[in-house]
């Protein structure tokens, strides 16, 4: 929008106030403007999560608002409502705004992105899931296929994650950062099937289309890490940080600097991941499973990951925050209760290592054996170096409840 | 010229997406991956985009007639390593009613394979096959993306070499010049004709140097055998249907479409825009509301004072949806095609005129479209009520493309070579 339109609108919105009665004429006077104001929420949304900058998110609720305020049936302005409480991390409140611009406009395809991706979040996996579904029959889109791949991930479904993933790559021809975007999650993939090799190769044309795409160079400090070349991981995950403020880059440099024995530094680059944290959360974000998490696989702070945990977990019923509960769980010494949210947050079947490795520790501090070992080896088959290389499984004495 | 397709484009990097930044595997920092996934609220998908349509009788071979399709707004010939490339995964069509039902008769399928390393290499060449109704009709290869004199020599020849003839059919696809012209970013600023609403030029063309890709298709007249000599054409492109349980079945849905130029932008409204693109021109009576009473009209009255008649507009419906009477007319059924009438004789090129049929010229829009007609300013006339009889000389300053069109198919001119592009200088 340009600005002679906002002041326009701020002017139309000033005489709206003072005329009271004449508000239906200012708005005819001025049609699309609502429009207008919230198209340009939404850019300012995706510069936001381009730059993974979460100051900009205060300014994203005005002009949304503002346009909503405007236009009580903007559709576009409550699916940019919806999107911001998403990056937010809010997911409740994402899925009331997309039901609403569900309810006004049900032919648009977005919104069931929006929509299944609230619900996921919280738990709700076959709505969630019909919500993708629809929108890939709506209008199959990068978008649509990306949703579609990580839900067959969720479900343990690895090779048909890839085929829709590739879909996306195809659907994003000629637009650089959903390429780069594509291939990243792509490349993630593979790397999950320790296809080293074609991951790196994917991660580099990602960059090929976003030069120090952030979230490319982590994946190959990722891969360098692997390697065992920590300083080059150092090195990368330091230029990942530098290109977003992103608190997972930071932690991973602290984490390889710790690795490298540079500890000093580790802890500043800890400390500043801490930083990202609160601003994300300053700036209207849900964090609790996040810190907690941190904290977890640092072991600091248990007893307050573990109410962040549980509040987390409250708000966030998604397998993801079964698997932040029942680590904190077991990291606090309650094995018995872990158990039971550990496994509900592999009911999906995902294939996920830290997952299954946090539930082989929780079976064996039940001194279920077998089952720790079944779970043990399920996560070699998954990733043969991993647990050379495992979390700590440090954990606070048993107490009692 | 999908128009809204082609600013978002022009945006790019500004108005996309989500950072992918989970972070995967043994770390012991392993995030909540699942927040970092988002994806882009508004998904281009600038390689299904259908950009424009043309339909003529071809001038060098006045028994055929060619169709070229667009689509992939606003190649930036210099983009790379981002080079544009057909979708592998997109069906492209090409749909001709013969029969004034509004449904396809002759269906032209195009898929396209992978290049054969990673595009940002530049390696752009793509094999292609073609489906005449479902049947496998003939095979070709694109020629690559003009990158460069030392990376593409002698470009026209590459062009001719992949042209396919076959079965009484030329047939090419690949890049081309945007043969569409027009003052868009004006347009955009509340229809701001720089010079007014005169059409005397100094208009500046948004689309000089842009490149699209064609498909590119001569059909000997003998085969269309249309009632009334006149052929409905649009063109459309379908992705496939996923769902997330792999196992049940996948279809295709069509996301993109286009048959008269600006229809997709002026008529349709942005919620129904994924609709829209999804239906058949057998249904778009639906959409014939908004044309009868345009938005646009009131518009122009409100900023111009032109005096375009802003109800009852039926002769937008018969431009747009039926055809027009003694013109190209295809009966009652309203949808949205491009109709041709391929007994009208060629237009001598010393007698072709930009505005087509309100100049004069029933050689051209909306009888069927040249490369080289002047649809932005014709339609600007045409909402006016120059049909109604109130002809005002409208135009944005913009009356022909930046390169001359080709005299022989596939007629659209070479892309401008990414070495070599001179996009976005002001015209005279």
């Amino acid at each position: 929008m340009k600005m002679i339109g906002f002041i326009a609108l701020v002017l139309a919105a000033a005489s709206a106030a003072l005329l009271g009665g004449a508000l239906q004429e200012v708005r005819a006077a001025s049609p699309g403007e609502a429009e207008r104001l919230a198209t340009r929420g939404l850019q300012l949304q995706q510069q936001a999560r381009a730059t993974g900058n979460p100051a900009l998110y205060p300014r994203v609720e005005r002009e949304l608002r503002a346009a909503l305020e405007l236009e009580p049936r903007s559709a576009l302005a409550l699916r940019g409502l919806a999107a911001l409480a998403a990056s937010r991390h809010r997911f409740a409140e994402s899925l009331v705004f997309a039901e609403r611009a569900r309810a006004l406009e049900p032919q648009v395809a977005s919104v069931y992105g929006l929509i299944g991706d609230a619900n996921l979040e919280l738990g709700r996996y076959r709505k969630a899931f019909a919500a993708f579904d629809r929108m890939s029959r709506l209008k199959p889109t990068a978008s649509a296929y990306a949703r579609v791949s990580y839900a067959r991930e969720l479900l343990g479904d690895v090779d048909g994650a890839i085929g829709a993933m590739e879909l996306a790559i195809d659907a994003s021809i000629g637009v650089a950062e959903p390429s780069a975007w594509s291939r990243t999650l792509l490349a993630n993939l593979l790397l999950s099937q320790q296809r080293v090799a074609e991951a790196d190769v994917r991660f580099r044309e990602a960059l090929a289309f976003v030069p120090a795409y952030p979230a490319a160079l982590a994946g190959l400090a990722e891969i360098a890490s692997r390697e065992g070349d920590l300083d080059r991981a150092a090195a990368l995950y330091r230029r990942a940080a530098g290109g977003a403020p992103v608190p997972e880059f930071t932690a991973a440099l602290g984490d390889t600097l710790d690795q490298l024995g540079r500890h000093a530094e580790a802890e500043r680059a800890w400390l500043q991941a801490d930083e990202l944290e609160r601003l994300f959360a300053a700036n209207g974000g849900r964090n609790l499973l996040e810190t907690a998490e941190f904290d977890l696989n640092h072991d600091r702070n248990l007893r307050s990951a573990l109410d962040r945990a549980r509040r987390g977990r409250t708000e966030r019923p998604s397998v993801e925050g079964d698997h932040v509960l029942a680590w904190a769980l077991y990291k606090n010494g309650k094995c018995l209760e872990a158990r039971s949210v550990s496994l509900r947050s592999l009911r999906l079947g995902t294939l996920d290592v830290d997952g299954l490795y946090h539930h082989s520790l929780i079976e064996q501090c039940l001194g279920n054996t077998d089952a720790a070992a079944a779970y043990r080896a399920k996560v070699r088959r998954l990733d043969a170096a991993y647990l050379a290389n495992a979390p700590s499984a440090r954990r606070l004495s048993a107490q009692a409840g | 010229m999908k128009k809204a397709a082609l600013a978002a484009a022009a945006l790019g990097a500004i108005t996309i997406t989500a950072l992918a930044a989970a972070v995967v595997g043994s770390g012991p920092s392993a995030g909540t991956a699942s927040s970092h996934r988002e994806a882009p609220l508004i998904a281009e998908d600038p390689s299904a985009d259908n950009t424009d349509l043309y339909a003529f009788r071809s001038p060098d071979k006045p028994n055929t007639v060619t169709i070229v399709s667009n689509w992939i707004p606003g190649e930036d010939p210099a983009a790379g390593p981002n080079y544009y490339t057909f979708s592998p995964s997109a069906k492209y069509k090409i749909n001709i009613d013969r029969t004034g039902d509004a449904r396809p008769d002759i269906v032209y399928e195009f898929r396209f394979g992978r290049t054969a390393g990673p595009a940002f290499l530049g390696n752009t060449v793509q094999n292609w096959s073609m489906w005449r109704n479902k049947k496998l009709f003939a095979r070709g290869k694109t020629p690559p993306n003009n990158i460069g004199p030392r990376s593409t020599p002698n470009y026209p020849s590459l062009v001719s070499k992949s042209i396919v003839n076959k079965g009484g059919l030329s047939v090419f696809a690949g890049q081309r010049d945007d043969a569409f012209f027009g003052d868009i970013g004006a347009i955009f600023d509340l229809l701001a004709f720089r010079k007014g609403t005169g059409a005397n030029g100094g208009g500046k063309d948004f689309f000089a140097g842009y490149a699209v890709h064609a498909i590119a298709v001569q059909i000997p007249i003998a085969e269309l055998k249309a009632k009334n000599s006149t052929i409905g054409v649009w063109a459309s492109t379908e992705r496939q249907n996923v769902t997330v349980n792999g196992k049940l079945k996948r279809g295709w849905t069509q996301v993109s479409r286009l048959g008269n130029p600006l229809v997709n932008e002026v008529v349709v409204p942005t919620a129904a825009k994924d609709q829209w693109n999804r239906s058949a021109p057998v249904n778009d009576k639906q959409y014939a509301g908004p044309v009868l009473t345009p938005i646009l009209a009131k518009l122009m009255n409100d900023l111009y004072k032109v005096n375009a008649p802003e109800t009852n507009r039926d002769d937008l419906v018969a431009v747009f949806g039926t055809g027009v009477k003694g013109l190209n007319y295809t009966g009652d059924t309203v949808a949205d095609m491009l109709r041709l009438n391929y007994s009208i004789p060629v237009t001598p090129s010393e007698k072709v005129n930009r505005l087509g049929v309100i100049g004069g010229d029933n050689g051209g829009f909306p009888n069927g479209r040249r490369l080289g007609d002047d649809v932005v300013d014709a339609a600007e006339r045409v909402m006016a009520g120059f049909l109604k009889g109130n002809k005002v000389e409208l135009g944005d300053g913009v009356n022909a493309g930046d390169v001359p069109n080709l005299p022989t198919f596939p007629y659209e001119a070479n892309p401008a070579s990414g070495f070599a592009n001179g996009k976005g200088e002001p015209r005279p």
